[in-house]
């Protein structure tokens, strides 16, 4: 009797959840972009006050107002603040920040999901072609010298390289020590301290990034010449967003591709549209301390 | 499927993406169409430009060239090197006293072309100079000074008019009494945050050269060095032009 009760429930659950997921599948993606897309405002709108407030006060508003979630009007005040806040500090913020720019201009220009779905595509496909262009026109990336050094420097990567490349705490602080003296001038230059594997890690690394970037790039650009190609390009942004945000963890960069990667998807695409939406919260777990959760503070 | 749902479906089914619905005007169906993608690829191919003619990082400016070289903005720092009495000297500035200008050194460092290095050293220039020889980690990092790990560094805050200014009238004047000239030190920088109180001297700073310094790393030999990107050098304030911002009378003090 109790566990016809509990089986009931559970068909009830799952069928609600199925039915949700439905819903969302096949609803206006141009809306719930701009909603995605207001709620990465408010969450990753910018550090500077002069910008962030602005820019939050309108997402809220149109959060609330699911009507401006369409309105290209409502886009185009969106754009140009973020345009006012941003362009004096052109050369200070990070390429997501501008990026954001552009993906609110798309949503302002586009009429259509169909309009939205073609920008998208093109603004993934672009952004990812002029990544790999400055990758292979970087003399110390595609040999191994850019991941290498971030590893054991920058603290973002910290846990990945304590994890995977077996580097020790003591030898991550001592670097990053020496990095700090290095950038106020106390020394001049200094050797850094890894574990033996590690060289290898950071030049598969950097050939599994001009390889996963540059196969975006061309998916995104060429699917409209090719089935195969059109086929694969969800499958390729997702496992990029997975792979890549697990490592460096600038969230809000992931979830705008994440929108973006949305956007563009096709009615008959239901799957990848449930999937880009599971990235966005499986990118919000990226951002727990697991360092601090699988290390002890002794080890 | 609600009916508006289905009607959407059946649009979007209707309209390949590289086939929209036709609008009435073809140059606004061409910017719907290619508005943000034309505005990316403008700035992506500026990006470039800045950076291979003028020092820009590749992380910034557009920035699509983040993580692809060990030369971003964080990995720069600034080198201020002041000639006074005819020996260089490698010092630490304090700006807080200073204009927006040379307060944003992030800007600097990650886009020194030679325009904006030279507007930034000139203005650095036209300031007044005042030498604490405070250590640079008192200041920092006060646990590292109280272990005594740390050198004496020579340390410079820059002071401008405006800061004299601002402090009460009357404008204060130097003279040889030994009274009226502490009173002149303590009443002049007033302006400053207190914590920032200055104990040493205006300097005649000769020339100043101001360098961005990049990293570079050799994978083989785990050696991380740095290289100058851009410098400049700009004459600093002379004796005479140094007494007349800070309202001193020629007659007193240094005769030139």
């Amino acid at each position: 009797m109790k566990l016809d009760m509990v089986a009931g429930l559970a068909r009830r659950i799952r069928d609600s959840i199925r039915d949700k997921l439905t819903r969302i599948a096949t609803s206006n993606t141009r809306s719930i972009a701009g909603k995605l897309t207001l709620l990465l405002f408010v969450l990753y709108g910018g550090d500077y006050w002069d910008l962030n407030i602005p820019i939050v006060i309108f997402a809220a508003i149109g959060l609330v107002a699911s009507s401006l979630q369409t309105n290209g009007w409502y886009w185009a005040v969106i754009v140009a603040v973020l345009a006012k806040g941003s362009l004096p500090r052109f050369f200070v913020l990070d390429n997501h920040k501008i990026l954001m720019i552009y993906w609110a201009l798309a949503l302002a220009l586009s009429a259509t999901p169909a309009y939205l779905a073609t920008n998208a595509r093109r603004l993934i496909g672009l952004a990812f072609l002029f990544a790999v262009a400055w990758k292979i026109a970087s003399p110390d990336f595609a040999e191994g010298s850019f991941f290498h050094l971030t590893l054991v420097v920058d603290g973002r990567f910290s846990g990945f390289t304590r994890i995977v490349g077996n580097v020790s705490a003591d030898a991550l602080a001592s670097n990053q020590l020496s990095m700090r003296d290095l950038l106020s001038g106390d020394i001049t230059s200094f050797k850094t301290v890894d574990s033996p594997g590690l060289s290898m890690i950071a030049v598969g690394m950097s050939w599994w990034t001009l390889f996963i970037e540059g196969a975006v790039a061309v998916a995104f650009l060429g699917a409209g010449w090719s089935h195969r190609l059109h086929c694969l390009r969800n499958p390729l942004l997702i496992l990029f967003l997975l792979s890549t945000y697990a490592i460096a963890t600038v969230i809000g960069f992931g979830w705008l591709l994440a929108i973006c990667g949305y956007a563009q998807t096709e009615n008959q695409e239901k799957r990848s549209r449930i999937a880009f939406l599971v990235a966005l919260l499986v990118l919000q777990l990226y951002r727990a301390p697991w360092t601090q959760l699988t290390f002890s503070p002794t080890t | 499927m609600d009916k508006s749902e289905r009607s959407l479906s059946i649009a979007q089914t209707a309209m390949p993406d590289n086939r929209v619905s036709s609008a009435f005007n073809p140059y606004i169906e061409s910017l719907r169409q290619y508005g943000a993608s034309t505005l990316l690829v403008v700035v992506a191919l500026s990006q470039w430009s800045f950076v291979k003619n003028s020092n820009l990082t590749p992380w910034k400016g557009g920035g699509f060239g983040m993580f692809s070289t060990v030369d971003a903005g964080p990995f720069r720092r600034l080198v201020y090197r002041f000639k006074c009495q005819g020996i260089w000297t490698t010092v630490d500035v304090d700006l807080a006293g200073g204009p927006d200008l040379l307060r944003n050194t992030g800007e600097i460092r990650n886009y020194p072309s030679q325009d904006r290095l030279k507007t930034f050293t000139e203005a650095l220039a036209s300031m007044v100079w005042i030498r604490t020889d405070r250590t640079r980690h008192e200041h920092v990092c006060p646990t590292d000074h109280e272990q005594g790990q740390c050198p004496l560094y020579p340390y410079w805050l820059a002071t401008t008019r405006t800061s004299l200014i601002q402090a009460t009238q009357p404008v204060p004047r130097r003279s040889n009494n030994r009274q009226a000239d502490t009173h002149y030190r303590s009443y002049s920088w007033s302006a400053l945050p207190e914590k920032r109180l200055p104990s040493g001297d205006v300097q005649v700073v000769e020339l100043i050269e101001v360098a961005v310094e990049a990293i570079s790393y050799d994978r083989a030999t785990r050696t991380v060095a740095q290289h100058v990107v851009a410098r400049c050098v700009a004459p600093g304030l002379s004796t005479s032009q140094l007494k007349a911002r800070l309202g001193m009378p020629l007659e007193l003090g240094q005769r030139q």
